[in-house]
């Protein structure tokens, strides 16, 4: 993609969209635009659609029998979900990274190479593997043991090296999910300032259950209750003057 | 849900009511040394605001307690930050109530040259506005708070009545001017609590409403 969009252009816009799990209504006519190099959290009690409508971004719900998808899910002008595009392509373009930390039983030099040669890179792999290490502010912590496995590392290590992953494959669009929700407070700090520095370049969904990060780090929040998007604007607005009561009562920890 | 978090929020503002209600105390007591040229009380007005005083502190560090730990968003973050401020605006009204009990102090062995009417009355007036901010804030009633705000326009014209009368007095006989110098300074500093009963009443409307409105 054109290194020159503007920041206010739509990188991913979902329009109408219905989500089922066989009978059961997940998600309920959601419409929503998500902005090149922006920060967007949906945020909602547990059960509401976040991680439903999360994972249809990058069609991961297509491995889930019985999920049903209507609507629209356009990507630079295409609907992921049209017969002629490969899944696999398209979470290429739009990543994700896990609630726990998942790395191959493989060494960390590895983990981050996978991706790129499955694809067949063809420019220079160790650079690749380099270069992605660094963007996540781990190569300090790993340069000496590249070729140790990935699971020896700590959690937060684990978790920057998910991203690392991530990141390596060239993605437009990273979605999280509940990132940091199994690390501990350094940890999170780390992943959290590695977001502002990853949204220079890409676009981020996240998932969170943590009101304080999603205060934090998010440019716009979505408020998802029951399957339905109640309230999405700016984050500043969404945690300083809710216009939704739902919202309000939501955040302020009334319920939820 | 989040029991303590509504029980501590609503025990900070008790606690606001609580320092606005001994300010307004020592507005009616100054008013009375005043009048009746009491110097013990007017004494025991300026040794009440270090209550005063302390109040503020102490609500706040609760202040900042809470939302240290309780991490309030929201129209709750609001209402904790117009109380942070109200607690200033309400500590400089007790403020004011010391001048005027000083004045009364000093003045308690001299003969007025003049019945004091509306200096009185400013100091009821600026006692009436601080009780109806507070409670405005207290209650979340942003029409008390409007309502409030727009009797700054009496304290005003009182503060001008003053200042006709004494002028007219100084002009009369030069030996006014000593002490009518010092009911003019009076004047304006309890102007000034309706000014401070102003503030207090903004802050119950940005609670309201989280924007700013010019009262």
């Amino acid at each position: 993609m054109n290194e020159a969009v503007i920041a206010t252009e739509v990188a991913l816009e979902v329009k109408n969209s219905d989500i089922f799990y066989g009978d059961f209504k997940a998600v309920l006519n959601l419409s929503m635009a998500y902005h090149h190099r922006e920060i967007t959290a949906l945020i909602g009690p547990s059960g509401c659609g976040k991680s439903t409508l999360l994972r249809s971004l990058n069609r991961m719900n297509d491995l889930i029998p019985g999920t049903k998808i209507t609507g629209e899910y356009l990507f630079q002008g295409k609907n992921i979900y049209d017969s002629d595009v490969d899944p696999v392509q398209v979470r290429r373009w739009i990543g994700m990274v896990f609630q726990k930390p998942n790395p191959f039983p493989k060494t960390i030099y590895e983990n981050v190479a996978w991706g790129a040669r499955i694809n067949g890179y063809q420019g220079d792999l160790e650079e690749l593997v380099v270069t992605s290490i660094q963007r996540v502010a781990l190569w300090d912590e790993v340069k000496d043991k590249l070729h140790k496995p990935a699971l020896a590392l700590s959690g937060g290590q684990q978790q920057r090296l998910c991203i690392a992953r991530t990141i390596a494959v060239k993605p437009e669009i990273v979605l999280m999910d509940e990132p940091t929700s199994a690390l501990d407070p350094i940890s999170t700090a780390k992943i959290e300032d590695l977001l502002d520095e990853l949204k220079k370049t890409y676009t981020i969904i996240i998932v969170t259950h943590n009101m304080q990060q999603a205060g934090r780090v998010s440019d716009k929040a979505a408020f998802m209750l029951n399957g339905v998007l109640e309230e999405f604007g700016p984050t500043d607005q969404i945690f300083f003057n809710p216009k939704n009561p739902k919202t309000e009562a939501y955040i302020s920890g009334r319920f939820g | 849900m989040r029991e303590h978090f509504a029980q501590e929020l609503e025990s900070i503002h008790q606690d606001v009511l609580r320092m606005a209600v001994l300010v307004e105390e020592n507005i009616l007591k100054a008013r009375k040394a005043l009048l009746e040229q009491d110097a013990k009380l007017a004494k025991e007005v300026i040794a009440d605001d270090q209550k005063v005083n302390t109040l503020e502190l102490s609500i706040t560090d609760r202040c900042v307690l809470f939302i240290a730990t309780e991490q309030p968003v929201a129209s709750d973050l609001r209402r904790i930050v117009a109380c942070l401020k109200a607690v200033s605006d309400i500590e400089r009204i007790g403020d004011y109530a010391v001048h005027a009990a000083k004045r009364a102090k000093e003045l308690s062995d001299e003969k007025y040259i003049k019945p004091l009417i509306d200096i009185p009355k400013m100091l009821v007036l600026g006692g009436e506005m601080l009780r109806d901010a507070v409670n405005s804030m207290i209650n979340v009633d942003p029409s008390l708070a409007r309502k409030t705000a727009q009797r700054d326009e009496d304290m005003d014209n009182l503060n001008k009545q003053v200042y006709r009368e004494l002028l007219s007095l100084m002009l009369e006989d030069k030996d006014n001017i000593k002490q009518a110098t010092k009911l003019l300074f009076l004047s304006r500093f309890l102007e000034r609590m309706g000014d401070h009963a102003v503030n207090i009443c903004s802050w119950t409307l940005y609670a309201v409403q989280g924007e700013h409105e010019d009262l």
